[in-house]
């Protein structure tokens, strides 16, 4: 038969090359032979299986998972006495994979049979969990009538493989089992209760809901199992083949009902500052503005309804205000997987595929399994959203006694993390993150991916240094040390004493060599980290109680430059907002990791160290919990270059044909001048020290630190790097365009209409979610405007900086971005009517038709020439300001223009032309009437559009990042009937540095001569509202100098700035998270399916879909250890 | 083999040279195709009273002058199967095996006993849908002329194109390769590449095709008037012709899969096919995958088509957006199907139509490298940062890992095994030769062993809210020998047959003939070379 099926796929193949039926000339690569098959499940059983002179077993025996250990570097496994096998669920056969992880082979179960046989189990096996005894292995299987559980001796695991006489292979027949009323979903053990009698242990399974009914626990009795092992004869022996009712001793079916009706966002987890509350970081953040800070708006004509911010989620800050739970009426309870707890109170986590919760059931007393009050699976950004999970993993215990559960949302991919180190009295909520408006990219109470994530599982592993005293026993080592930069624990070169000293970055050498290396930072896992796969095949490393932690930083981290005997110098201050000094150390018997502000120290007793005791990392924490771990430190040699986030060579202007353009002194200072923002008091950027890794800190050098002023001549152009958190960096082109076009409106047609007799015209776009793409209207802009003045009046700079009140030209503006219809379509032809009757004013009404007209329009012609006249072809739009129309209300679905006017000048006979420098907003009003109706039927009453910032900068990063913005619709159903919501700025902290709009800061006067309160003093630091503030960088834009075009002494302009004029400039490296492709192991990509940590040899065992095997990932080396077995 | 492949090597070299003109490839010269054959089937179709099977055959190895559109009479084949797995049938009799053929118990049927109508068609078909506004009529993208044909059919089954039975289609079934056919065709576009996935709008109004060979997809009107707001078929003859009226450029290299998003009829605003395209209503909007880029396209279809727009009716697709599909490693996707099934769902159970209507729909991706089902979800709820839904929003939520060959994916309901409604989503994993039956709420999925490179699927009707959970089947419980049976119907492209599995999970038959064939329709016949 499997000779057959092979043969048939090979014919297949080929007939494949041609059906495909996709690409001309596609091609099929063979099929390979795989032994697995959709392999799913995976557990590790040890046996022995040779004596001491490596001969096998006539019976080899099942024994405890930790006699068996890693093949240590240059060993044959299959001559180790003890081997691990992994137990793989096949799911398209129904079968159990057996796979000696000691000798690196897939067993075959049958050796009379050609090919690699598996042992056959029920079909549509889901889970396999071996015995706590390790006697037994348990299958469970779905398929259709025959559900129920498998369990194969593991004296016979192996087949005809070995032993002698070996055993026959197992048959279907040859294994014992029971039935379940449904289908088991997952399987797992629990202690029996001590003192009692009969078995030491009893099964757990998980049962899917069916036909409406909710899903079941059961504790099932193995004893029957047991005892045919012990005595096949014995009276409650399980007979092989049979398939009775399996032993039901406790049932609990999974509840569908709500503790509460209401929640609120659960608290923060660790912020990775454990010597100091940060607390709320807004102090050293930028302004929402002024809506959100009770200050009044100035409404402009546009302003029919003065906006507000948008309500500030105040249960997001865990403020209180109970949140709806979303709730689906009428769903039962669908558990998808289960985790269990053994730390003495045997707990049951069970995800729910349908409803909001994870399940809590408490099998203290296995005949009565007990149902907690459950986890809420909640989300603060969509809260009526039911979040369903998919995937549960229970974290060890951390060092300061938390246990956490992860739980991927399905909906997302996402994971959300729960507290449950008290299964009473813990949050039943999931934490947020910290601080997350330092990288508000992600949600606040999840921890997101590049791709979903498929699988979690966490372990703790450690390098044990051996005992300072002994050193030659290996066996009692040093494990779970907290790594100590004090200088006071490391006082001198042979003194520790702190053992955790030993972890130092200048101590490598001392820890424990293992598989022939010694591990380096960040590659050097010591503590608890959770490993997510993700559906692209990727591992990630999360960071959850890095025992590193402590010395991965700057050194110092003090803001006194006299600290650490007035060494200090170059470096004091803080590189980003969590970057908190620490306190000295009280006397030199503390020995706090974190009463270190320099662990530089000098002494007579010390040798000079060639390196520090820490990494200096520029960011504080490195290593937070809950955090995506680094590949690579964070320093400016950090293991392969330069890996802090900075510019990639000076920004650079460009004109809107792309030509650069100069800003050096004279004719370039007309041009605007972009600059880092100062540094804010106590801070200083690690992106400027020369030798940063020297251990002295008076050995670090500045380099050529940028000027955050302008002046003459100008200084070279600039951006500031922000530090706060290395996660939110990426990779990036940057353009920083003035009146550019916001990249999130694209291919979005609308409908024009009137509501207003063409005072205004309304794009009406439903359902393109305009607020989402950032849109700012005219009041926001009003807004923006009346902080910025506030901010320059704060800074003296006088009135006449300022040529024409900025209010009345700054807001978002479309333009149209279609072709008219040719010249020849029938629509020009249509005679004017009630529907379309925007001819009638246009050109004094010369294109208008008749009342009651019914035949083609005789004008079509004169309607498509007049047309044209005004708006030319689409590729000229950028440069036909006709097409430009100031956005005076953005809603959802819709946005309400007015138009743009301009001074014609004096000489009614040379009027001066439109330009986007010289023209001011006009709101609702009769005078707008003919543009409107003009736009309106030139148009076909249908046209796209694109937005541009009118009167503002835009920053855009080309590569991911896109544009930052905190525009979101207000949820009003608007009095003038406009549904959607109005578009309005968050006033949500979290999204406080979601910016990416900037002014020019006026500088100087006409003449380039500085203004009387000195640039300098003008913008203070980044969070200024003077300031550009994202993220990842802040810049100012400062203003040209220079005067104004004038006509006959009349200025006419309000500003230099070239609409298009572009600041480009590029920063790097990201972030690079440390990862391992599953997929690289042989080429092939991958569809992770599950994952088991295996303690004993301190590997992660991952069932690949795609593959169609397993992979083991080895925490020593961070890369595979094993396989791919298939 | 080798002498097939030599072949179509040839064939495939010809082609080539070809795509860089109209169409990649040429009809065949040669004898007719046979009338009553299948030959290379790639798309089937059922017709909403379950009446009539329909089949496009695409003379893939180019042996003949064109392809075939057939009509079944599949009342006759649905009989036949229930004499096989009824009492006393072979089907009841043994074991059902999966031989070399995938068969079970089902020795294959010549097609002449059931074969109601032929027509000759152009070469490489890709695809057959029925229109969902009138079901008479049916629309198959034909890469050989890099056109959408259309036929028509009566009462009888019998196909008019227009000669009727036996005769070749004429050049005016053919949409989108005549830039001057009159009259609807304003633009005087014609389609470029070769036509492959075709979707449309709900109403039925506008047809949606990717293009495989290049960056376009085609928008044209279906000629058949709007059902009605309730969803009801309209009735009247169809008299107008299907137009091409715009070629959408600037997408991924290579569409293949196109589903349309099923806006709830009670979103505000309302979806412009229930609201007869008032003011502001959503507008119908595809999902596009292709096989060249991992990212799966938005687009928008514009009427045109109100008095706000005077211009008139001249529809028109605009590219809004594109998802990164990062959930896989690889950038070749193929089928697409989407499943509104949680709202009526919700509706079933009680909740609040308008809570219900902003449910996201479960997205169904077939991706190629690596085999797997992407699962998606599409309409976001509103968020405590954007007000309002947002129909349109696609998220990736994983993936589950299929056999090699995971091609065109469809969902439909089994009946399960309490005689209820119970939706599946299949399938067909051409170089397996499997249909994977994949369950959205267990997560768990079965496979079924069918012939050679399955293509393409059909079901037999079903309610459109029959898709929760624990739906009841119309005939309740009604006992076994009372209740008709419910099939699905593979095409077997390397073998040239359709298969018939059996879908009925309730019946206490002994053995089961769920999810196994029972029937087949065609010999089955390997490729020249084979």
């Amino acid at each position: 038969m499997r000779i057959g099926l092979v043969a048939g796929l090979a014919t297949v193949a080929g007939i494949a090359v041609v059906a495909t039926l996709v690409a001309c000339s596609q091609t099929v690569s063979p099929p390979v032979v795989r032994t697995m098959a959709q392999p799913q499940k995976v557990d590790v059983v040890c046996l022995h299986v040779l004596d001491g002179s490596g001969v096998p077993l006539a019976q080899y025996a099942p024994v405890s998972e930790t006699q068996c250990t890693p093949v240590p570097p240059n060993v044959t496994g299959g001559a180790m006495q003890y081997h691990l096998f992994a137990l793989v669920t096949q799911r398209l056969r129904g079968e159990l994979g057996v796979v000696d992880l000691t000798n690196g082979q897939v067993v075959d179960e049958d050796r009379t049979t050609p090919g690699i046989n598996l042992i056959p189990v029920g079909l549509q096996p889901t889970d396999v969990v071996v015995a706590p005894d390790a006697q037994l292995t348990f299958v469970s299987t779905a398929a259709d009538g025959m559900t129920g559980i498998d369990v194969i001796e593991n004296t016979r695991l192996l087949g005809d493989s070995t032993g002698s006489p070996a055993l026959p292979p197992l048959g279907l027949s040859d294994l014992m089992g029971c039935s379940l009323p449904v289908a088991p979903v997952a399987l797992s053990t629990i202690a029996a209760p001590s003192g009692s009698p009969g078995t030491a242990y009893y099964l757990v399974a998980l049962l899917a809901g069916s036909g409406g009914s909710p899903g079941a626990m059961v504790t099932i009795d193995p004893t029957g199992f047991q005892e045919t092992l012990d005595d096949a004869g014995a009276t409650g022996a399980v007979a092989p083949g049979s398939f009775s009712p399996c032993k039901i001793v406790g049932r609990t079916s999974i509840s569908g009902v709500l503790p509460g009706a209401t929640w609120t966002p659960g608290p923060t987890w660790p912020d990775g500052v454990p010597y100091a509350e940060a607390g709320d970081l807004r102090d050293g953040e930028p302004s929402l503005g002024l809506a959100c800070s009770g200050g009044s708006l100035t409404a402009g004509d546009g302003g029919t309804e003065a906006s507000s911010g948008a309500p500030v989620d105040a249960s997001a800050d865990g403020q209180g205000g109970g949140q709806a739970i979303a709730f689906p009426s009428g769903s039962a309870a669908f558990p998808t997987a289960m985790v269990m707890r053994n730390d003495g109170r045997p707990l049951a986590y069970v995800a729910d595929g349908a409803l909001p919760l994870i399940h809590v059931i408490d099998f203290s007393f296995p005949a009565r399994p007990v149902e907690l009050d459950p986890l809420l699976t909640t989300s603060v950004d969509n809260p009526s959203r039911v979040v369903s999970v998919g995937w549960v993993a229970l974290s060890p215990s951390t060092r300061d006694y938390k246990r956490y559960l992860y739980a991927v949302d399905t909906a997302d991919g996402s994971v959300m993390v729960f507290d449950v180190t008290d299964p009473d009295a813990s949050p039943h909520v999931p934490l947020r993150r910290p601080h997350a408006e330092l990288n508000p990219l992600i949600p606040v109470d999840r921890l997101k991916f590049s791709a979903p994530a498929a699988a979690v599982v966490f372990a703790q592993h450690d390098w044990p240094v051996l005992s300072p005293a002994t050193p030659s026993d290996t066996v009692n080592e040093f494990t779970g040390l907290l790594c100590n930069p004090n200088p006071n624990a490391h006082p001198n070169d042979t003194t520790f004493l702190d053992v955790g000293a030993y972890y130092r970055a200048d101590q490598t050498s001392v820890v424990q060599a293992q598989e022939g290396i010694t591990p380096t930072l960040p590659y050097r896992l010591r503590g608890v980290f959770a490993f997510v796969t993700l559906s692209n095949g990727t591992m990630v490393v999360v960071d959850v109680d890095d025992w590193d932690a402590p010395c991965r930083r700057p050194d110092p981290m003090s803001t006194d430059p006299d600290a650490g005997e007035g060494i200090v110098g170059l470096t004091a201050g803080m590189t980003g907002q969590l970057d908190i000094p620490e306190l000295p150390a009280t006397d030199a018997n503390d020995l706090d990791p974190y009463h270190a502000p320099l662990v530089f120290a000098a002494g007579p007793n010390i040798t000079p160290p060639t390196t520090s005791g820490v990494t200096l990392e520029a960011f504080f924490p490195v290593s937070a919990p809950h955090r995506v771990r680094s590949s690579l430190l964070l320093a400016q040699s950090g293991g392969g270059g330069v890996v802090l986030p900075a510019l990639s060579g000076q920004p650079q202007l460009f004109d809107v044909n792309g030509a650069p353009l100069s800003v050096s002194a004279g004719i370039g200072q007309r041009n605007p001048l972009i600059l880092a923002t100062p540094l804010p008091a106590g801070f200083f950027d690690p992106d400027y020290v020369n030798n940063s890794l020297a251990p002295h800190p008076s050995d670090r050098s500045a380099l050529s630190i940028p000027a955050v002023a302008p002046g003459t001549p100008p200084p070279p152009p600039s951006v500031r790097i922000s530090f706060d958190d290395p996660t939110v960096h990426q990779t990036q082109d940057w353009t920083v365009t003035y009146e550019g076009a916001l990249p999130s409106v694209i291919g979005i047609s609308s409908d024009l209409m009137t509501s207003d007799n063409y005072h205004t015209l309304t794009l009406n776009a439903s359902g393109a979610q305009l607020c989402s793409r950032g849109i700012e209207d005219w009041d926001v802009g009003q807004s923006r405007v009346a902080e910025v003045l506030a901010a320059r009046g704060a800074a003296s700079i006088p009135v006449d900086a300022v040529p024409i009140d900025p209010a009345s030209w700054t807001a978002d503006y479309v333009e149209f971005t279609d072709d008219l219809l040719a010249s020849t379509d029938q629509y020009w032809s249509l005679p004017s009517s009630d529907a379309n009757d925007c001819w009638n004013d246009i050109n004094g009404g010369a294109l208008a038709d008749p009342p009651n007209s019914t035949g083609p329009s005789v004008h079509a012609a004169d309607r498509y020439n007049f047309c044209f006249a005004s708006y030319d072809a689409a590729v000229n739009a950028d440069t036909h300001f006709s097409r430009d129309f100031p956005i005076l209300r953005a809603y959802d679905n819709e946005v309400v223009i007015g138009r743009f006017a301009w001074d014609p000048g004096p000489d009614s006979a040379n009027p001066l032309p439109e330009l986007t420098t010289n023209r001011t907003i006009v709101g609702s009003d009769p005078s707008n009437v003919p543009f409107l109706e003009q736009a309106r039927c030139c148009f076909h009453h249908q046209a796209a559009f694109k937005v541009r910032t009118g009167g503002e900068w835009v920053a855009v990063g080309t590569e991911n990042v896109g544009l930052l913005h905190h525009v979101s619709a207000d949820g009003s159903s608007a009095a003038d009937g406009n549904s959607g919501g109005r578009c309005v700025l968050s006033c949500n902290p979290k999204d406080v540095l979601l910016n990416a709009r900037a002014f020019d800061v006026p500088w100087a006067d006409s003449t380039c001569a500085p203004l009387p309160t000195g640039a300098a003093s003008i913008v203070t630091d980044r969070n200024s509202p003077l300031a550009m503030r994202n993220p990842m960088l802040s810049f100012v834009m400062w203003a040209g100098c220079g005067a104004l075009p004038s006509v006959g002494g009349q200025t006419y302009d309000h500003t230099l700035n070239a609409r298009d004029s572009v600041w480009r400039f590029a920063v790097g490296p990201g972030f690079s998270p440390l990862t391992v492709a599953i997929g690289q192991v042989s080429g092939s990509p991958a569809s992770p399916q599950s994952m088991r940590y295996i303690n004993s040899l301190g590997q992660i065992a991952v069932v690949d879909g795609s593959l169609q095997g397993l992979i083991l990932y080895d925490l020593n080396t961070i890369a595979i250890g094993g396989g791919p077995y298939y | 083999m080798a002498l097939f492949l030599r072949n179509a090597r040839a064939l495939l070299g010809a082609a080539a040279v070809a795509t860089a003109g109209a169409a990649c490839y040429p009809g065949g010269g040669g004898s007719n195709p046979p009338l009553d054959s299948l030959y290379f089937p790639v798309g089937l179709a059922v017709s909403p009273d379950g009446s009539r099977l329909y089949v496009v055959n695409s003379d893939f190895d180019l042996q003949y002058n064109g392809g075939t559109l057939q009509s079944y009479d599949l009342q006759s084949i649905r009989n036949a199967a229930v004499g096989q797995i009824a009492d006393g049938g072979a089907c009841a009799e043994q074991v059902p095996t999966n031989d070399f053929l995938g068969l079970g118990c089902a020795p294959p049927q010549p097609v002449t006993a059931y074969l109601t109508s032929s027509v000759v068609i152009g070469a490489f078909a890709a695809d057959l849908q029925l229109s969902l506004s009138n079901p008479k009529r049916l629309f198959a993208p034909i890469r050989g002329e890099t056109a959408v044909l259309f036929a028509d059919v009566d009462d009888q089954g019998n196909l008019s194109c227009p000669g009727g039975n036996g005769t070749r289609c004429a050049s005016g079934n053919y949409v989108g390769n005549d830039p001057n056919a009159p009259p609807a065709n304003t633009r005087h576009s014609v389609m470029s590449g070769e036509p492959f996935g075709i979707a449309q709008t709900l109403d039925g109004t506008a047809i949606v095709v990717t293009s495989d060979s290049d960056t376009t997809a085609s928008v044209l009107s279906s000629g058949i008037p709007a059902s009605s707001a309730d969803g009801a078929v309209a009735a009247q003859s169809v008299e107008v012709s299907p137009s091409l009226q715009y070629v959408l450029s600037g997408l991924p290299f290579a569409g293949t899969g196109i589903a349309a998003i099923p806006h709830d009829r009670a979103l505000n605003p309302p979806p412009c096919e229930t609201s007869n395209e008032q003011l502001g209503c959503l507008r119908p909007a595809f999902l596009e995958t292709n096989h060249s880029t991992a990212e799966i396209d938005l687009l928008r279809y514009y009427s045109d088509d109100d008095s706000l727009n005077p211009s008139g009716n001249r529809p028109f697709l605009q590219r809004e957006g594109a998802f990164p599909l990062t959930a896989t490693t690889g950038s070749d996707e193929r089928g697409i199907a989407i499943d509104d099934s949680p709202r009526s769902s919700c509706r079933a159970s009680g909740g609040d139509d308008s809570a219900c209507a902003i449910l996201p729909a479960r997205v169904f991706v077939a991706s190629r490298t690596p085999p797997a089902l992407v699962l998606g979800e599409v309409g976001t709820p509103p968020s405590n940062y954007s007000g309002s839904f947002d129909p349109d929003l696609l998220t990736i939520v994983g993936t589950v890992p299929l056999p090699s060959g995971p091609s065109r994916v469809y969902r439909a309901p089994v009946i399960d095994r309490n005689g209820n409604y119970s939706l599946r989503i299949f399938v067909t994993c051409f170089d397996s030769d499997l249909v994977v039956v994949y369950d959205p709420e267990t997560r768990l999925w079965d496979s079924i062993h069918v012939g050679r490179g399955p293509f393409a699927m059909a079901f037999d009707p079903f309610p459109t809210d029959a898709y929760h959970p624990n739906d009841s089947a119309p005939w309740g419980q009604a006992a076994p020998s009372d209740r008709p049976y419910r099939f699905a119907y593979v095409a077997s492209f390397t073998e040239s047959f359709v298969e018939v599995i059996d879908l009925d999970n309730s019946r206490p038959m002994s053995p089961s003939t769920y999810e196994t064939v029972v029937f087949a329709l065609g010999e089955p016949m390997l490729p020249k070379g084979q």
